[in-house]
């Protein structure tokens, strides 16, 4: 099972992909680790921080697994705006013209709730340095 | 209410700008005004898009728990006021595109003022909020109110 190893201001979590149910999106977000960039918390969709880089961006990937609603620990993609959400509670892909499909890429089973405090944290503290690797 | 333009003013760091208070909304204006000044720390929107939050202890505002006048678009440069059953008002400045909401959908507020002008800098100092994270804002009566 593909993993990522995701590391926020000193704090490293792990998620399991779906590699059955999302291949394309698997794939993508695989092709553009590591990454080092940014995580900002979300405006319009609720309690979730979204890493957003033109690495991630794939349009050929396609939405797989479709969901709208995020819930807490969940890992959503979206290649055509090159987003990756992690969710620390409940949330929906949304922006200003409305709601959206994404793909649920996995989830995060390792260190879950140290990420979700780091992810929580951006309301208040702004956008935070992530690290995005492939795990072991 | 006939109490002609009285204005506020807002500040966040260096960056002012000025907005009348409407008069749609007579009772949840005047005690929005009565409220001031409100000093307190804007947090960006989670949910409802372009606009920052402050959260106000303050009377007579935060006993008010009816909206108005309920509308759920914030327009760019618009102040509205949500009563939160914790015993304080929310205030919504918004910056940009923005909607009451939250998590199972549209909320209402009513509005309360509007900027005068362009208020290019607060709103960009609003907006900075979401990369730069939460900072402090004044909300007082102009000196010249009206």
């Amino acid at each position: 099972m593909t993993k990522l190893r995701i590391t926020v201001d000193g704090v490293t979590a792990v998620a399991e992909l779906k590699d059955a149910a999302a291949p394309n999106g698997v794939a993508a977000v695989l092709g553009a680790l590591p990454l080092q960039t940014r995580v900002v918390h979300a405006s319009r969709s609720g309690n979730c921080a979204v890493v957003h880089d033109a690495a991630l961006r794939d349009e050929s990937a396609g939405i797989e697994g479709q969901v709208s609603m995020y819930y807490p620990g969940m890992v959503a993609y979206d290649p055509v705006r090159g987003y990756l959400v992690f969710a620390y509670g409940q949330g929906q892909a949304r922006s200003s013209t409305g709601t959206h499909w994404v793909t649920y890429l996995g989830d995060v089973v390792e260190n879950a709730a140290e990420l979700a405090a780091k992810l929580q944290d951006t309301r208040d503290r702004g956008a935070l340095d992530v690290r995005i690797e492939q795990g072991e | 209410m006939g109490w002609g333009m009285k204005r506020i003013e807002v500040r966040v760091g260096d960056a002012t700008a000025r907005y009348t208070l409407l008069e749609d909304a007579p009772k949840t204006a005047d005690a929005f005004w009565e409220s001031l000044p409100i000093e307190g720390t804007i947090t960006h929107a989670r949910w409802a898009g372009s606009a920052v939050w402050v959260k106000t202890p303050n009377q007579p505002i935060a006993a008010l728990d009816d909206i108005e006048l309920p509308v759920t678009s914030i327009y760019p440069g618009t102040i509205v006021v949500r009563p939160n059953p914790r015993g304080v008002a929310e205030l919504f400045l918004s910056y940009g595109v923005a909607e009451s909401r939250g998590p199972v959908g549209r909320t209402y507020a009513t509005p309360v003022a509007e900027l005068d002008g362009d208020g290019a800098e607060l709103l960009a100092a609003f907006g900075a909020t979401w990369q730069g994270g939460s900072t402090e804002v004044s909300i007082t009566r102009a000196e010249d109110e009206s």
